[in-house]
């Protein structure tokens, strides 16, 4: 942690919004990308950036300096986008609104972006899919957070693998 | 090695080349932080330990919100029907439980209903004549909102109307215990 990032955090934690207006700057783009992979929603995403951001203002007391400071954040930052994901679970199997297939765009129409890519596999697949490949996360650790078996993450991180290279062999 | 497994090969080096291409930051579209400071303002926690007056702390922001939870409680009250009507109006069907779990819509209801309790356990009931039919209005106009939220969960204009009905309710409960406290009777609409 660099001293400019520690004295950030020492004033923020004595109540200074101009320092924590500063730390949010720098960190603001490290956390929408998790968020917007994982919920793949710009207002959902932007909904678990501002509830990261107040825990963050709230549990400043609680962290402890010699841990990075960018790790603890994003550790919230996970949390509070797997929380938002597992809410919008429970709505999709009440809308009904789980695709059970990879809405494949053409290749003559699609955005040929592997962001645009993920963002479309099905929200299970891209959880899996993002926690797994993106943040490090093990099967084990994805199957606790997601409330899923671990077979299951398997399964879906593969599917979600099939799926991105069906789209990128057909590019 | 046969085509097919060649192709895979392939297709898996292209997404690795492809994943390890993606940035580690993407910006929002918008910049999140006005309206992050508004809600860290009010809140305790770190900044409410100690408030940074001079950079952080803006005392017309929160007069300028009750100004305008006042406004929009003036403006409920003036179009309002006279409070005639008898005591709560027939509930429409409330979602099944079962599609309750885990949403916006419970959070809110949780939150205020938690409060409104508290507030309404101060009042005087030889007063609730008063103040129960207007209170009754609003628990209808919650309960329509509701039942348009069991067919359109998570629509945030919905929600927004749940939370300023709420808040309508709560404002009012607090204007009924101060006028109950200095022995008045507050009536939703009355001219001052």
């Amino acid at each position: 942690m660099s001293e400019a990032t520690a004295s950030l955090i020492a004033a923020a934690r004595e109540g200074d919004l101009n320092a924590f207006r500063q730390l949010h700057a720098h960190y603001i783009g490290r956390t929408h990308a998790l968020c917007l992979r994982l919920l793949a929603d710009r207002q959902r995403a932007e909904d678990a950036c501002q509830e990261t951001f107040i825990k963050v203002w709230q549990q400043l007391p609680e962290f402890r300096e010699e841990s990075s400071f960018s790790t603890w954040l994003h550790s919230i930052a996970t949390r509070t986008a797997i929380d938002l994901w597992r809410r919008d679970k429970g709505l999709r199997l009440i809308t009904g609104e789980e695709p059970d297939d990879f809405a494949a765009p053409q290749p003559a129409v699609m955005e040929r972006d592997i962001e645009q890519a993920i963002q479309r596999l099905p929200a299970q697949a891209r959880a899996v899919f993002v926690l797994f490949a993106l943040e490090g996360f093990t099967h084990q650790e994805i199957a606790d957070a997601l409330g899923i078996a671990e077979g299951s993450s398997k399964a879906h991180y593969h599917r979600a693998r099939q799926l991105l290279k069906e789209w990128l062999h057909a590019r | 090695m046969h085509a097919d497994q060649h192709d895979t090969q392939i297709d898996d080096e292209a997404l690795d080349r492809a994943l390890q291409s993606l940035p580690a930051e993407l910006l929002p579209a918008r910049d999140l932080w006005p309206a992050l400071e508004e809600r860290l303002v009010g809140l305790p926690g770190s900044g409410g330990r100690r408030r940074n007056f001079s950079q952080g702390w803006r005392p017309w922001r929160e007069w300028r919100a009750w100004t305008v939870a006042a406004a929009a409680v003036l403006a409920a009250l003036w179009f309002m029907p006279s409070a005639q009507s008898p005591l709560p109006l027939p509930l429409p069907l409330q979602p099944p439980l079962s599609q309750q779990a885990m949403t916006a819509e419970m959070l809110l209801i949780q939150t205020y209903e938690q409060q409104k309790a508290q507030q309404l356990a101060t009042l005087t009931p030889s007063a609730a004549e008063s103040w129960a039919p207007y209170l009754g209005m609003l628990d209808a106009a919650v309960a329509q909102v509701r039942y348009a939220l069991s067919f359109y969960p998570e629509e945030p204009a919905l929600l927004k109307q749940l939370d300023k009905l709420y808040r309508q309710e709560l404002l009012y409960l607090q204007e009924v215990a101060l006028n109950d406290a200095i022995g008045g009777v507050f009536y939703p609409g009355a001219t001052p």
